[in-house]
């Protein structure tokens, strides 16, 4: 639910605060699907990203008490997500280090039914994949999940203007792409 | 369709379902910081006696002075605990030009005190300065880190190193007081070494944190088929 009511959450946010198993299951259904196509743009593997899915909400639950009542639930829950996704990737750089294998390849950007809100068609989906990350988390936080630019930097950590300039960037790639793609 | 909460996961939430009690605003929580802070700043002098030269000084560069590094001092802190709500941490600019404001007021102070009251010119004693900022510096750098970790830090290490280069602020405020030697070498050397220290221990505590959330994390994603 991409742009979905902030103050739905907002209720079931302070509800599963309150000890309430009903606030923490819609919380996962109104957020589970969005959050599961934002995972799976970040790490490119839908296993993966169903893990990481779960792993989120799992420090949602750890951090519940640190969501302040009345603030947005989304720049919250998003942060959480991204921060779950980098913490993986460290222990992914770590364990690789530790075994000394090869760097793995990237499996195929899959676009499954609930992650096609977030690549749109199929074209689209293949040009995303093709935008350095950090470019690409910004588009998909701003035009997908409907997310501020504001609370896109609250979530990566950038000003609100650098998250402007970061999207003004990709959007000037994508076109880029489909013009080459498209020629 | 959204897929149903894995039955895994939901044991594992309906397991830990207390109510929890929502965190108070950093603002608020920094209040328990600024209280130490104010406690200090009234007991250190009262218990030590201000500098001997402070009367040369004059109200401004005396208070004036270890009042901008206080506030300075909160304002790094409080960025620490906003470090630890998901979606209100500081961007990197932010951090960087709040380090960097933090630098300048040490400077500036350092500066301006030597100009008005050029002596004693020496640089030492300075271990004895070290430390005691450093002693200082400590309960204020426990007490933020307390704070941010009843939170839920995104980057530890970041919020690490804003409290304590926070902490050391607010105690080189206290030892403005007391420290007479205006000499910049022996400032910037050892009450800016004291700042720098306890920020490197923050920073350090923070990466400790950090890496035991990755292998909690690794472990958890492990354990999954």
């Amino acid at each position: 639910m991409a742009g979905g009511n902030e103050d739905r959450l907002g209720q079931l946010m302070v509800a599963y605060q309150q000890g309430d198993a009903a606030g923490f299951e819609g919380l996962w259904e109104a957020l589970s699907a969005e959050l599961l196509g934002y995972l799976r743009s970040l790490c490119r593997d839908p296993h993966r990203a169903e893990d990481l899915l779960q792993e989120t909400f799992l420090n949602l639950h750890r951090a519940r008490h640190t969501y302040l009542p009345g603030k947005p639930v989304r720049p919250w829950v998003y942060a959480i997500a991204r921060n779950v996704f980098l913490m993986s990737e460290r222990a992914r750089r770590r364990r690789l280090a530790h075994e000394q294998l090869a760097e793995e390849e990237l499996p195929e950007v899959a676009v499954a039914s609930s992650a096609t809100a977030w690549e749109g068609a199929k074209d689209l989906g293949h040009l995303l994949a093709k935008l350095p990350e950090k470019t690409r988390e910004v588009l998909l936080l701003h035009h997908v999940a409907g997310l501020s630019f504001r609370e896109v930097g609250k979530v990566l950590g950038l000003s609100e203007g650098a998250a402007k300039v970061r999207a003004h960037r990709a959007l000037e790639e994508l076109r880029r792409l489909a013009r080459e793609a498209n020629p | 369709m959204t897929a149903p909460v894995p039955p895994e996961l939901k044991a594992k939430v309906l397991s830990h379902l207390e109510p929890v009690r929502p965190l108070a605003p950093p603002a608020v929580r920094l209040v328990l910081v600024a209280l130490w802070g104010l406690a200090a700043l009234v007991g250190v002098p009262a218990l030590v006696g201000l500098r001997f030269n402070a009367s040369q000084l004059g109200f401004w560069l005396l208070w004036g002075a270890t009042a901008a590094e206080a506030l300075t001092g909160l304002l790094l802190v409080f960025l620490a605990l906003r470090e630890g709500i998901p979606g209100l941490g500081a961007s990197v600019g932010v951090v960087a030009s709040a380090l960097g404001a933090a630098f300048l007021v040490e400077l500036g102070v350092a500066l301006l005190t030597h100009a008005r009251c050029p002596c004693p010119a020496r640089f030492g004693p300075g271990v004895a300065c070290f430390t005691s900022e450093t002693l200082l510096g400590v309960p204020a750098l426990v007490l933020t880190l307390i704070l941010v970790v009843r939170a839920y830090p995104l980057s530890p290490p970041r919020a690490g190193l804003l409290g304590g280069v926070g902490a050391g602020l607010l105690a080189d405020a206290l030892q403005h007081l007391v420290c007479p030697i205006s000499d910049p070498r022996h400032v910037l050397v050892w009450h800016l070494g004291a700042i720098i220290f306890l920020g490197l221990l923050g920073l350090g505590l923070g990466l400790l944190w950090q890496a035991r959330r990755v292998r909690s994390l690794e472990e958890d994603l492990e354990g999954k088929p």
